[in-house]
């Protein structure tokens, strides 16, 4: 056989990959980004010896989940946080608010319990704040961005060398995932098997410890060593104990997959994940090595997320959003709370400070050992400018009263309610998104609105045409996504909001394209919703026309959705899969099931219909009892 | 992210309110490219979840530098190096793991051996993965003996040999098998 070409194609194209290989691409990429981060260093406290005497004891929780509300504090800081640290008398959240992975770090005044910077960072990843800094590694960039927090702003950018081998062809980028800081200096880590370290005074950086046959999971500095761990090297993972005055460094392995580790004054502790998403945590005794035994935390199923350490307490996030504590003396595991989102980061120092998904940090008291009965409401949040949400909604003001919550909300055209929430219905988690439509002639379009959506510039091409806007403004025509039907878009943008509108189905003239510019006038009002205003020829919907003004609220992933539309409006009879139920205030609505969905939707005094859908029953029959309108004003 | 409902005159959610994991453009890289790297990975390791496993963190390693990657000549050769790179890690790692323990050779299923009656993945598995990779880079991919070598770890006519073994090998499997 002279060549094996054919039967070598024979036999790969035989292979097919498993459908679906993508997404658990990016699912792989989020898990990745979540490990991308640093537990800060950890408060000393006496440490029962007893841990390191043998098995730890298996001890599982038997206290239920509770509903959030359990923290004292919830502030929205926007983005998907990625990091969470304490120091210099602050919270600091590393956040990312767009798909390139820039960002802002914001700092949280511990005692006032606000935002009281944030500093905006072409990329922002892990972070960690000690040696009288703030330490954000930046991935791409190769960097290492720090910040002084005497000014908050950014004080030096630090390249990291290139690695002393190459990972692929011409490649010895050192990218930097975690970091830490410890024992005067600032240590990094970067999957590509390596660690280093940097003078905060100098800014000179050392290489420490590399082996390119490793995947490094991350860095930490504590219980007198620097640590870094792999992390998908199953059967086994392998820890490195590295002195930080000498970089000797000792290998073991411990048992795999770590996703997470922490420090506490009795050593490293080590948040593993096995198949079937049992998380556990084991221990490496800085003298010793790995502890014998490891102890379960959670409900099978449920992964988990952090690890942090406040001796003499461990303490996991699950992607539940429950927090566990575990007595580093016994090994009895107790569910502490459970908080909104899917926390992405942890760490401890007077209280417990989580991360979520959903763009807030949480501060969890440690005083209270098990969250008592959803009594406590999250403090409202002043979120209309604050943030810069991914998702493109626009997160309103919110105030309470007694235990409801109200949001204020601004259609479009003008026309305002109150709405007055059941706090357990956290409405503080949904965002707005609005809609309207108009047009010049016969065809309207619809008008899709979005908050901070700036990747729309980036996403596509553009821009293909500008026009010129109402005041001297620009108007720009982008590309729209690839795929079957393309269709470029007007993008107009108001203060932080964005308007698309079609130009296709049907096309729109050169000169109907350069009215649309001139007549389509927006402006941003008080409690920061857009107001939009249309001179002649252009005509906006008006609330009760059809496809009129629209505010509609999604939560997290989507769910709840709650649709709110303004304009006179009847219950209608119950169709075949409905079901009137009469509410305690008398509020009559109809409930359905549509597949795996659950749908309420009423008429509220005649004027504006409620529509809310969940995945969630529960949420649905609470909303319908818990969720009403006052104060409507329609614009004239 | 504009979820729940899909008004029929609405922008995408790609285009407003999408939640941009990565670029488009790598998505459609990787749909590209994710069938021929992952059988080219099937035959080198013999193993498909280890193909999966090795394809995923290679076009991980791809996605987290793709505003490079994305830009040079050859961005799928860059992808296919980078997940050889892995595999000799990982065939390393195995190695010294081997030698502590003694691994149970896997017994195969009944459907894998229906499956190697029906395809030639049985023959590879007969050859030792440095074979099956030097046999693919340079019969299935072109790469010269040197660079296969680089690849690899090893000398330009370390690989040579290898894949002279490897050919002499399926050589006889197929004409075991056609008769």
């Amino acid at each position: 056989m002279a060549n094996a070409r054919p039967t070598l194609e024979r036999i790969r194209d035989q292979f097919v990959p498993p459908p679906g290989g993508f997404e658990r691409l990016v699912a792989r990429r989020e898990r990745r980004l979540r490990i991308r981060r640093i537990t800060a260093a950890t408060l000393a406290l006496a440490l029962s010896a007893s841990l390191f005497l043998g098995l730890w004891s298996v001890m599982r929780t038997t206290v239920p989940p509770t509903l959030w509300p359990g923290g004292a504090l919830t502030v929205r800081v926007g983005g998907t946080p990625v990091d969470v640290a304490v120091g210099e008398g602050s919270v600091w959240v590393a956040t990312v608010t767009d798909s390139s992975g820039r960002g802002e770090v914001v700092r949280i005044d511990l005692t006032e319990g606000r935002v009281v910077a944030r500093i905006s960072l072409p990329e922002v990843g892990a972070l960690a704040v000690g040696e009288g800094s703030v330490w954000v590694a930046n991935l791409r960039h190769e960097t290492v961005t720090r910040i002084d927090p005497a000014t908050d702003v950014v004080a030096e950018v630090i390249d990291m060398p290139p690695l002393p081998y190459e990972v692929a062809e011409g490649d010895r980028a050192f990218l930097p995932e975690r970091i830490a800081t410890g024992f005067g200096r600032v240590w990094v880590s970067t999957a590509r098997g390596s660690v280093t370290s940097i003078d905060p005074a100098t800014g000179e950086v050392v290489e420490v410890a590399s082996d390119p046959q490793v995947i490094l999971g991350g860095v930490a500095a504590g219980a007198g060593s620097v640590w870094a761990w792999n992390t998908f090297e199953p059967p086994e993972a392998e820890v490195w104990r590295i002195s930080p005055q000498s970089a000797e460094i000792d290998r073991m392995s411990v048992p795999a997959t770590v996703l997470d580790a922490a420090t506490g004054s009795a050593g490293l502790y080590l948040l593993h994940v096995q198949t079937g998403d049992v998380s556990l945590v084991g221990a490496v005794d800085p003298l010793e090595g790995p502890v014998e035994g490891s102890v379960p935390v959670g409900s099978a199923g449920e992964r988990a997320n952090a690890i942090a350490v406040a001796d003499p307490t461990v303490y996991v996030a699950a992607a539940t959003g429950n927090i566990y504590a575990i007595d580093q003396g016994s090994g009895d595991v107790t569910l502490l709370t459970r908080v909104p989102g899917e926390p992405t980061s942890l760490t401890v120092a007077a209280a417990l400070w989580v991360t979520a998904t959903d763009g807030t940090v949480t501060e969890v008291p440690l005083e209270r050992e098990v969250a008592p009965e959803p009594t406590v409401v999250p403090t409202p949040t002043e979120t209309a400018d604050e943030h810069t949400p991914i998702s493109g909604g626009f997160y309103p003001t919110t105030y309470r009263e007694g235990d409801q919550v109200i949001m204020p909300v601004t259609f479009v055209d003008g026309t305002r309610a109150e709405l007055v929430f059941d706090s357990r219905l956290r409405p503080e988690d949904l965002a707005v998104i609005s809609f309207t439509s108009g047009g010049l002639g016969e065809v309207d379009r619809t008008l899709a609105i979005r908050y901070a959506e700036e990747r729309i510039y980036q996403m596509h091409t553009g821009p293909i045409e500008t026009y010129q806007g109402y005041g001297g403004s620009s108007v720009e025509v982008w590309e729209g996504p690839p795929g079957e039907f393309p269709c470029p878009h007007l993008i107009f943008r108001f203060g932080n909001w964005f308007v698309a509108v079609r130009t296709c189905q049907p096309e729109l003239s050169d000169a109907e394209k350069a009215e649309w510019a001139r007549s389509l006038v927006g402006r941003v009002i008080d409690d920061g919703f857009l107001v939009l205003e249309a001179r002649s020829p252009l005509v906006l919907r008006e609330v009760g026309g059809h496809e009129g003004p629209e505010v509609l609220l999604a939560g997290e992933g989507g769910w709840p959705f709650v649709t709110l539309r303004p304009g006179p409006c009847t219950t209608d009879q119950p169709a075949r899969n409905q079901e009137l139920r009469v509410m305690p205030d008398g509020q009559e609505v109809l409930f359905a099931r549509i597949g795996k969905m659950w749908d309420a939707n009423w008429c509220e005094d005649g004027a504006m219909y409620v529509g809310v859908e969940s995945p969630d029953r529960g949420y649905v029959e609470a909303a319908a009892e818990g969720l009403r309108i006052r104060d409507l004003s329609v614009a004239r | 992210m504009y979820v729940g409902i899909e008004p029929a005159d609405d922008v995408s959610e790609e285009a407003i309110g999408g939640l941009a994991l990565g670029s488009q453009e790598f998505e459609s890289f990787y749909r590209a490219n994710e069938r021929r790297l992952y059988g080219t990975l099937c035959v080198v390791t013999g193993d498909p979840r280890e193909a999966e496993e090795l394809l995923q963190e290679a076009f991980l390693r791809v996605w987290e530098r793709w505003d490079r990657v994305s830009v040079m000549d050859d961005p799928a050769g860059y992808l296919f190096r980078t997940a050889f790179n892995l595999f000799r890690s990982r065939m390393r790692r195995l190695l010294r793991a081997a030698r502590r323990t003694v691994l149970p050779v896997p017994r195969p299923s009944p459907s894998d051996q229906i499956d190697e009656r029906m395809d030639l993945l049985a023959a590879l598995r007969r050859l030792t993965p440095r074979q099956r990779a030097a046999v693919v880079l340079l019969d299935l991919m072109d790469l010269p003996s040197e660079e296969a070598g680089e690849i690899l770890g090893v000398k330009a006519v370390t690989v040579r040999t290898l894949a002279s073994q490897a050919r002499h090998a399926l050589r006889a499997e197929v004409e075991d098998r056609d008769g």
